[in-house]
Formats: structure tokens, C-alpha cells, sequence
């Protein structure tokens, strides 16, 4: 699978990380160089240095030919931003988009996002725990 | 009518002065404390602390009650959600968003915000007016009729000079033109109409045929539209 991932901190990293390991082919792309530094040695993916929510930085990262888009940044409105962008404009089938805030991960859902918010995803991950 | 705008920065600042003077109802939202304050000396309490595009932020301005919401905030992915929640969420009739960079007026169009207003090609449109040697500028863009106001100089190098409008290509491209000539007032230019070196055009041109135009009267570069 061809995967491009936007933002480099730490989940993302770990994702790449792991996809690559499983031998997909993964680009990273990141606004901040140093942000690279988190994905190990051995990585065998690729890193783009720019802003994801930027077409032709998409392009670059090898959008149109990609088959998964997530969107990792801190920033819900750069994430949803660049998410529409890889499922509107590019077509990429699988877009997954972290939206931290609760309401909007909702309101992004009723427009075909397939947004997640971390903090729903813990707090019904300790809820069902408390429960067993 | 209640206007909305989020971002209290040098347009939405001046674009509350202006909705005010008319008299209208306006609210500005806006998380930093100093623009805030200076909303709130010049213009009275009408600003909310907040990010427009938080929905907590957006009910407590009220936004489903809004007949205009405006995002000129200077990141164009806050512009975009906060415009996404105000149409789809809210239904405010009428949306617009400040772009800051041209290149996402393609991507706001696509993903619903039809109305956007370019500022960095309004300054360049606005410097190249200036400068004579541009043989096409855009004067105005009406978004809701995809329509272009645009002046069209003959220079002396125009391919369009000593030629009847009826035979440039002007006359199949422009719905309608105006000379303005030196010495005479403005008048509606018609197929005979002979063009002298030191004329202008203000020519309305649908939206899609102003590349086309400017091609033919021999601009010197494609503008970002």
C-alpha cells in the first residue's frame, strides 16, 4: 500500500514506523525538519519537507498515487483541511484525520471524514476498562 | 444585520468599523487579548474571546442567528473550518472567506466555500494598475456572476493597436466594452470603434475567458487567478 502521513510527532511516527516495517511504502511529510529525527534508522520510507495542506506539496509527496492519506498534525484545522484535500481533490480512497475536539470530530463525520478524536478514543478505552 | 467575523486583525478590524458605521450588528471573534483591546477602545464591546472555528466558540457568538459570517483570520485551514462550520453546520446564508494564499481558492471552491477574496492577487492587480506596462488588469472580480471587470490598455506595442474593436478578439471574448480615451469621456466602444495607442478597454468578461483575453492582448505573464 502506498501511504502518506501527515505530521511527524510522535503517533505518526510510530505508525510509519510500523507500516513500513510491514513493507508498505510510506511518506512522511512534516513542516519541520527536526520533526524527522523521531522515525528510527533503519526507516526505508520517504520524508517530504513542507505543508501538507499545500496541493503541490501533496503532489510531491505522491498523492495521486497513493491509496491511504492521515492526517497527524496537532492542528484539527490543518488536519481537516488537508484530509478534504487527499478525498476531494486527490480521490484518495482510505483518509483518516485525527480531530482532537470532540464536537468537531462529529461535525466532520456528517461531512464523509473519517475523523477520530484521540481523547473520545481514551476516554472510551478507560470507560470499557472500568467496566470489565 | 448580524455580521460575524472571525479574526480582529487589520481587515477584520477595518471591515467591523465599516459594518458598524452602517449601522449593522457585529461581532468579531478573536483569541488574542491585544487586538481585542484595541477592538474594544476604537470601535466598543463587540468582540469574543475565542477561536471561530470551536464550536463552543460559535454557539456562544450566536452564529445560527448571522446573516454574513466572514473568516479573516491569516491562516487559511482556520478561515476554511470556521467557514465549513458557519455554512453547513450553522446554514448562515451568506459565508466569506479571506484567502491567503491563492493557491487555495481552487480547494475552498471544491470543498463548498464558494466566495473567497484573494488578498494577495488584490495587491498585485492593485500594483499592476499602477505600472503601464501591464496590458491587463483585473479591475474587479464578481464571484456570484463568475464575471471580471477588466482594463485592457493598447500600448504601443499591442497587437491590438490601430485595429476596429470588431476585428480584435476583444469582440468575441468581452460581453461588453467601454473606451477611455484621453481628452474625450468615457463611451461604449463598438465594432468600428478604431484603437489608438494610449486608449484603455474596461471590458466585462466571464470569468473563464479572461486568461484567454489576456493571452490575447499580449500580457506579459499568466496572473494567478
Amino acid at each position: 500500500m502506498n501511504v502518506v502521513i501527515m505530521g511527524s510527532g510522535r503517533v505518526a511516527s510510530e505508525l510509519a514506523t510500523l507500516l513500513d516495517r510491514e513493507g508498505h511504502r510510506v511518506v512522511v511529510v512534516d513542516l519541520e525538519v527536526t520533526q524527522f529525527t523521531r522515525l528510527p534508522e533503519e526507516f526505508g520510507g520517504k520524508t517530504v519537507l513542507g505543508d501538507a495542506t499545500d496541493e503541490e506539496v501533496l503532489r510531491k509527496a505522491g498523492l495521486a498515487s497513493a491509496d491511504a492519506f492521515i492526517a497527524l498534525t496537532r492542528n484539527d484545522d490543518r488536519n481537516a483541511m488537508a484530509a478534504q484535500i487527499a478525498k476531494h481533490i486527490f480521490g484518495v480512497r482510505k483518509v483518516i484525520c485525527r480531530i482532537y475536539d470532540p464536537p468537531r470530530e462529529e461535525f466532520y463525520k456528517t461531512l464523509g471524514l473519517e475523523a477520530i478524536s484521540p481523547i473520545m478514543v481514551f476516554a472510551r478505552l478507560v470507560k470499557g476498562r472500568l467496566e470489565e | 444585520m448580524y455580521i460575524i467575523i472571525v479574526g480582529g486583525g487589520e481587515v477584520g478590524f477595518y471591515l467591523a468599523k465599516e459594518f458598524i458605521e452602517g449601522g449593522h450588528e457585529v461581532l468579531v471573534i478573536e483569541p488574542d487579548p491585544k487586538q481585542r483591546e484595541r477592538l474594544e477602545e476604537e470601535l466598543g464591546e463587540i468582540s469574543l474571546s475565542g477561536e471561530g472555528c470551536r464550536i463552543q466558540c460559535l454557539d456562544e457568538a450566536g452564529v445560527s442567528r448571522a446573516d454574513l459570517f466572514i473568516a479573516a483570520t491569516n491562516a487559511d485551514e482556520n478561515n476554511l473550518a470556521a467557514c465549513q462550520l458557519a455554512k453547513l453546520k450553522y446554514r448562515v446564508p451568506r459565508v466569506v472567506s479571506k484567502l491567503n494564499n491563492p493557491r487555495n481558492r481552487n480547494i475552498f471552491r471544491k470543498l463548498g466555500i464558494e466566495i473567497t477574496v484573494d488578498v494577495a492577487a488584490l495587491v498585485l492587480e492593485n500594483l499592476k494598475a499602477r505600472i503601464p506596462v501591464f496590458p491587463l488588469v483585473r479591475v474587479l472580480s464578481l464571484e456570484d456572476e463568475d464575471m471580471d471587470v477588466v482594463q485592457v490598455r493598447i500600448t504601443e506595442s499591442s497587437p491590438l493597436r490601430d485595429k476596429k474593436l470588431g476585428e480584435t478578439a476583444v469582440a468575441f471574448l468581452a460581453e461588453a466594452a467601454c473606451l477611455v480615451r484621453a481628452g474625450s469621456g468615457p463611451q461604449v466602444a463598438g465594432e468600428s470603434t478604431r484603437l489608438l495607442t494610449g486608449d484603455s478597454l474596461i471590458c466585462v468578461v466571464l470569468h473563464d475567458k479572461v486568461d484567454k483575453l489576456r493571452a490575447e492582448v499580449g500580457d506579459l505573464g499568466a496572473s494567478a487567478s
